[in-house]
């Protein structure tokens, strides 16, 4: 096992089992909320969005690991490589959430494009870290209110019907396997994205 | 552990336009423990952080051995560079805790000592659960110095290291470090403001100035080659005429003037004048090497 990645093994446990835990908590609260024949506002937008903010969570974690971990691990001597490749482990907790909610939400057809499509968000979350970690808090904010902008977009959109229905209709209609080969084709680019940022950065901070 | 030298080779940095350090040449060998000194932006931390990988070199190359440091794990994980902690982390404080630097330090250091890690915590009344971003600066920097000798790495570079210390705690480092350094014969690098407290320790001095390397030298050596003379000018002038002029100084009619050169050379050069001659401590030949440049060149 290389040196980085016992550390983010272990950065993982530090930070993902209170983060994880209260994960693990809401996705109960989440299956113990689920009623496909209850269909009153009220519960329907509860799963949703205890869904979405279990998602977010488990999101966080590979843009915290570059914000505040990479600084740590490049001071003992890190390589970019060796931490980078170490870090993708951080993207799965997002990814399996993700393929959570897809079954939820649109049945075990929907697994396939929610992993893909989590996997994309977890490596959009990790382009975040490196953007924060290259150019700084500005950099970042100015990321952050775009991704805002498109997921206002998209969230605008998904009020129109509802976000998970509206999502497994688009998946319905597009069809599940393009939909989860756009979504890793989108992972890989933007994954290359941040290994290109970060391969020859100073890690002074 | 592997035990070799860390060298730079042409070493160049820049930040955008603004070149830092300039084609540096230098090596540190096996069982020595170097000085670094320099003024405030000399490119010093640069220099460390190329030679440690951290940053990338502009031109040039940095080795450890026959291996080229810059993303070679094999060669970082003989390497430890203990700098000055920041307290905060972009928009947030630093809410790692002193036991969380020391967990880090045990993945990625296989020489990890966790006993005498333990022991240095004790010593210095460190609390490890207490969050960096609560520390005070002193605690900051003993921080740096657990992390760097419980390293155990066959090349530690300290930068700054006493930074915010009481000269008690000042005066314990210096004691640890030579300690380790018996019984260990690892390579210290050591960055520091605080000459003349550290200059007994140091078996090699390194000056850097604006991105240069102007000495690099056994700090005894160095001490006994660099003298003062002073007295009226026309007989100063006269007697280190042919002598490397290091820095000088003019005081209405009086002079004082700053030469390298062997001491009996000079001893054969003053002998008779009525001028004084002395040799400096490593405080003053730094201020010298690097402090009044704009004064030399006007002499000589």
């Amino acid at each position: 096992m290389t040196r980085s990645n016992r550390f983010v093994l272990w950065w993982l446990g530090r930070q993902g089992v209170p983060a994880l835990g209260f994960v693990a908590v809401l996705a109960l609260l989440l299956v113990l909320l689920y009623d496909p024949t209850n269909v009153s506002p009220l519960w329907t937008n509860l799963r949703q969005y205890t869904g979405i903010i279990v998602w977010l969570v488990a999101m966080l974690l590979p843009a915290t690991l570059y914000m505040s971990g990479l600084p740590m691990a490049a001071g003992m001597g890190a390589t970019r490589r060796g931490f980078f490749l170490a870090s993708q482990i951080t993207k799965l907790p997002c990814a399996l959430l993700a393929g959570v909610l897809a079954w939820l939400a649109g049945g075990l057809t929907a697994v396939a494009g929610g992993i893909a499509a989590g996997l994309l968000a977890a490596c959009l979350a990790e382009l975040l870290g490196t953007i924060c970690i290259r150019f700084g808090s500005k950099a970042s904010a100015i990321f952050v209110i775009l991704c805002a902008l498109l997921g206002g977009m998209l969230g605008a959109a998904g009020a129109m019907s509802s976000f998970f229905p509206f999502l497994a209709d688009l998946a319905v209609l597009l069809g599940a396997v393009p939909v989860a080969l756009a979504s890793l084709a989108g992972a890989v680019a933007v994954t290359a994205a941040a290994w290109g940022l970060l391969r020859n950065m100073d890690l002074q901070f | 552990m592997e035990h070799k030298t860390l060298k730079a080779q042409g070493l160049v940095k820049a930040y955008g336009k603004k070149q830092v350090l300039h084609g540096i040449n230098i090596e540190f060998r096996p069982g020595c423990i170097y000085g670094l000194i320099g003024r405030n932006g000399a490119g010093k931390t640069t220099l460390l952080g190329c030679l440690t990988g951290q940053l990338r070199p502009t031109g040039g190359q940095v080795l450890y051995g026959e291996d080229l440091v810059w993303e070679n794990a094999k060669a970082l994980e003989n390497i430890c560079f203990s700098r000055e902690m920041s307290t905060t982390f972009f928009a947030g404080p630093n809410t790692y805790k002193i036991r969380d630097y020391m967990r880090a330090a045990r993945a990625y250091y296989p020489g990890w000592d966790e006993e005498y890690a333990q022991k240095l915590v004790a010593e210095f009344g460190l609390n490890v659960k207490k969050q960096i971003s609560k520390l005070s600066k002193g605690m900051l920097s003993m921080v740096t110095i657990v992390l760097a000798l419980a390293s155990r790495a066959p090349v530690t570079i300290l930068d700054e290291p006493v930074a915010g210390l009481d000269v008690v705690a000042r005066q314990r480092f210096y004691d640890l470090l030579l300690e380790d350094f018996e019984q260990t014969g690892r390579t210290f690098v050591v960055s520091t403001h605080i000459l003349d407290e550290a200059s007994p320790i140091f078996e090699e001095v390194v000056v850097l100035d604006e991105g240069n390397i102007i000495a690099m030298d056994n700090t005894d050596h160095l001490l006994s080659v660099l003298h003062q003379v002073s007295g009226l000018e026309d007989e100063v002038d006269a007697a280190v005429e042919g002598m490397e002029l290091i820095s000088s100084r003019k005081t209405g009619r009086s002079k004082t003037v700053v030469v390298r050169c062997e001491e009996s050379l000079l001893q054969r050069a003053v002998a008779g004048r009525p001028v004084d001659a002395s040799r400096l401590n490593l405080q003053n030949a730094f201020i010298a090497l690097t402090g009044h440049k704009e004064d030399s060149h006007d002499q000589k």
